[in-house]
């Protein structure tokens, strides 16, 4: 797998760009060579003997770092450079056999490619993979280093064996000594900032490593610069004229110049640069050596723990959930809590602080499983709570006499309101409603008392002023914390439809009459429960017809309040009851829970929101399936048509036939414009109008009501119908032909209300 | 409520359809009471009148009293079941000369 990725890209060697940048690698690297060679021949002045080409010693770096249009640029400029010599001669191989040509060539690109090869073929110990090269570790450094010589002593071993051993062998060993170090030299000191440079384009960072690399080498030229001035200095006090002789040797202008030690001029020459390479190279390497050992050291003590460090880290921070032990890091870390100061500090803080979090941890785990603890035990809590309220709806099925609903929505977890309902015995229904004071569990605690007290009291067969009494003086016994309860309870008689209440200090409830609509009953309140013993309680009686709702609710109706603290209100409540039209008790209750969401919107829930729904319907043959519908419109005569089509149409779904549908809509016209022209006295005012159509025995029944003047319209005397028509009285007529047509007329003046009732069988 | 009159010497004929109610009744009186003018002889036709409430018929007794005023006659003719019915509910049937 390894070696496929090597093969794979050739080593590194075979890269693609892009075109133009392919391009601009073959350009610069011809550019490079031209203006190193440049340089070179500067150096040593006409002729390039003493130093050699800077050019050469750069080569690996361009198979290095630019793949093959590195060495295809190489390979260019050294064409270039070698025609461009050779076009002068008359000769234009020099003399030399092609496959010397064709061998230097080869080695050229060998030289090239070689560096590359190596480096991707031995990855480091530790490495899945060659990284791309770079001096961004002293191993990569060493690396790089060995890589250098290798190539260095192949190169020249090849140019030996090409160039056919026409040296002797002690001279030959001599010039592959001072060639070696001479490349060395140019490798250390034009490659390795080359590398870096490159690395820092690449990679646009620069690690310590590649710093120290390139201050030891800066350190190294300085002090090879000051050694080869020292050395040049010795050199002229011993043949001033070196320079000079030896020029003109080179021109042909003098034989052998002798200087005073005995060497000729050339001698001294090479003596003098081989001596300054062998400094350099001296310098670099021992400089490099101790950069390499020093970074090595810094990376034993600093960098690695420090990765190593930031691993143990990112892994204990990713199984902290798992529950990483903290014990675990600690061993890791140990290797480093005696470094170097910094590093062992660091450590120590690390070490501290997983254990703090550790800490941290198990307590939160404590805490939290505390909580949950509390949680469920308040969800039990209010599980039981919710258990002791009667919560199966219809409760009593074969009841007829009754539709009863009710809802408790809790503010939080358990709360102290309740409802109740029972009966007490074959005709009684006991309603209770309660809201005691506060929230949460003391509220809790103190509604069941309230609760138990309520019910075993009205089960013994009490009136509900008794019930009071009695649970009054006994929640008082022991109620230390002055909490309390406002109670309303009814005992309703569901044969009879009397309700005898008692009310302590809670909200009034609301009724509606059949066919009106929800009034609140102002009755007399007495205190709340369990505030002062001895006190007297007072009951009152309400006569319920069939078809009578009365509706109870705790303060958390009322006082359900909006983003913008605005309660939800008495009046609202009235309205709302009225507008959502339900006469079924459940609906009705859920109709005005969506009115109460729909009003307070996101605003949280401050209290419990308890409500209780119950219909009286009256003895079972007066109840059956019965459809209705009702309009309210303004008692106007503009009006009329929108009554007469309302009662068309409920006419003509009760499935009425013509007749009974001509008369019944006379009927309905004569007592609109009865109460239109005369209820409100020329003021504004409704009429409120109940259909109701009971399929079984296919009654009509038609509720108005208006809030006018007193008046009953049925007590009216007869319109004499002898009488010439002359002499009749305009009015009267109207209601005559109700009362003849229609089965059943009667008049009722109801909680401040005219209502008028018409029955008629069809 | 539309009405078409038909004279013809001293005999009016209106031709009432649709209904008579709180609404439309002094409609109706007011129309009678325009055309009676040298009329001796109303005849009411009912047979496209489907409905009426105690306000028309005060407009119809109105109307009867007018013409017993001037010793005229007034005549309800085609008057459905209903219709007759009410009359009979409300005793008119005895003062309204019915055909």
């Amino acid at each position: 797998m390894k070696k496929r990725s090597r093969l794979k890209h050739g080593f590194g060697l075979v890269r693609h760009y892009g075109w133009k940048k392919d391009l601009l690698a073959v350009a610069a690297a011809f550019l490079c060579c031209f203006l190193l060679s440049h340089l070179s021949d500067l150096m040593s002045g006409a002729r390039g003997v003493g130093v050699f080409d800077l050019s050469a010693a750069v080569m690996p770096f361009f198979g290095f770092i630019l793949g093959i249009w590195g060495i295809l640029g190489f390979l260019l400029y050294n064409t270039v450079s070698f025609i461009s010599f050779a076009v002068g001669s008359p000769d234009l191989t020099l003399g030399l056999p092609v496959w010397y040509y064709i061998l230097s060539i080869f080695s050229l690109v060998l030289y090239c490619a070689l560096p590359s090869i190596l480096w991707y073929m031995f990855p480091l110990k530790g490495e899945e993979e060659a990284s791309y090269p770079r001096l961004d570790t002293s191993s990569h450094v060493i690396k790089y280093y060995l890589i250098s010589v290798i190539t260095i002593i192949a190169y020249l071993l090849f140019s030996t064996i090409s160039s056919g051993f026409r040296i002797k062998l002690g001279q030959l060993a001599l010039l592959m000594a001072t060639w070696f170090t001479q490349y060395l030299d140019t490798v250390l000191i034009v490659g390795i900032p080359m590398l870096i440079l490159w690395s820092v384009i690449r990679n646009r960072t620069i690690t310590i490593n590649e710093r120290m690399v390139l201050a030891f080498l800066i350190t190294g030229a300085l002090a090879s610069a000051i050694a080869g001035y020292l050395i040049y200095r010795n050199s002229l006090q011993l043949a001033p004229d070196l320079f000079h002789d030896y020029e003109k040797v080179l021109r042909g202008e003098a034989g052998v110049v002798w200087s005073d030690d005995g060497m000729n001029a050339v001698e001294r020459y090479d003596t003098f640069w081989n001596s300054f390479s062998v400094v350099i190279a001296v310098m670099l390497n021992v400089l490099l050596a101790v950069e390499v050992l020093f970074m090595r050291s810094i990376e034993k003590k600093v960098t690695r723990p420090i990765v190593h460090l930031s691993e143990v880290l990112t892994d204990y921070a990713d199984q902290e959930e798992d529950g990483f032990n903290p014990d675990e890091v600690r061993e890791q870390c140990m290797p480093y809590r005696y470094g170097y100061g910094e590093v062992s500090d660091l450590t120590r803080t690390c070490v501290d602080m997983v254990g703090e979090i550790d800490t941290y941890t198990k307590n939160l785990q404590t805490v939290t499983a505390e909580k949950e603890r509390i949680g469920a035990e308040l969800d039990i809590a209010s599980r039981i709570q919710n258990d002791m309220l009667p919560g199966i709806f219809p409760p009593f099925p074969d009841r007829t006499e009754i539709n009863l609903y009710a809802s408790m929505t809790p503010a939080k977890e358990v709360g102290g309101d309740f409802y109740d309902f029972y009966f007490v015995d074959e005709n009684h229904l006991a309603l209770t409603i309660a809201d005691v004071s506060g929230k949460g569990v003391p509220a809790a605690l103190f509604m069941v008392i309230s609760k138990t007290l309520l019910q075993n009291q009205t089960l013994a067969g009490g009136s509900p002023r008794e019930v009071l009494t009695l649970v009054n003086h006994q929640l008082c016994q022991s109620n230390t914390s002055m909490m309390f309860c406002t109670v309303w309870l009814g005992i309703l008689d569901v044969t009879t439809g009397k309700l005898v209440a008692a009310n302590a200090g809670h909200e009034y409830p609301v009724l509606r009459r059949c066919g009106g609509s929800f009034e609140m009953m102002h009755e007399k309140h007495d205190p709340p429960l369990g505030l002062k013993d001895g006190l007297r309680f007072h009951e009152y009686e309400l006569q319920l017809a069939p078809g009578d709702c009365l509706f109870e609710y705790t303060d958390g109706v009322t006082e359900a309040t909006d983003a913008s603290e605005a309660l939800f209100g008495e009046e609202r409540l009235e309205e709302a009851l009225n507008v959502s039209g339900e006469n079924d008790p459940e609906k009705l209750i859920n109709s005005l829970y969506g009115s109460i969401s729909e009003f307070v919107k996101d605003a949280p829930q401050f209290d419990d929101i308890t409500m209780l729904c119950v219909k009286y319907l009256g003895k079972a043959e007066e109840s059956g399936e019965t459809k209705q519908a009702r309009i309210s419109v303004p008692a106007d005569l503009a009006h009329l048509d929108e009554v007469m089509a309302f009662t068309e149409q409920q006419l003509e779904s009760a499935g009425c036939g013509p007749d009974d549908q001509f008369t019944i809509t006379v009927a309905v016209e004569e007592i609109f414009v009865n109460i239109a022209n005369y209820a409100y006295d020329g003021k504004e005012g409704n009429a409120d109008i109940l259909f109701s159509f009971n399929e079984e025995n296919r009654m009509v029944k038609m509720v108005f009501t208006d809030s006018g003047f007193p008046f009953d319209p049925t007590s009216r005397p007869r319109p004499r119908l002898t009488s010439t028509p002359g002499n009749r009285p305009v009015g009267g007529l109207g209601i005559h032909i109700v009362k003849k047509t229609m089965d059943k007329v009667k008049y009722d003046y109801l909680a401040g209300k005219n209502t008028l009732t018409i029955e008629k069988h069809i | 409520m539309t009405i078409q009159q038909t004279k013809d010497g001293e005999t009016l004929t209106m031709a009432i359809e649709g209904r008579i109610d709180t609404l439309t009744a002094p409609e109706l009186k007011t129309q009678i009471e325009g055309a009676i003018d040298g009329v001796m002889d109303l005849i009411l036709d009912f047979s496209k009148v489907d409905y009426i409430s105690s306000a028309g018929l005060r407009s119809l007794m109105t109307a009867q009293n007018w013409m017993d005023a001037r010793d005229g006659s007034m005549v309800i003719r085609n008057a459905s079941k209903n219709i007759q019915g009410i009359f009979k509910v409300t005793g008119l049937d005895s003062f309204l000369v019915l055909e």
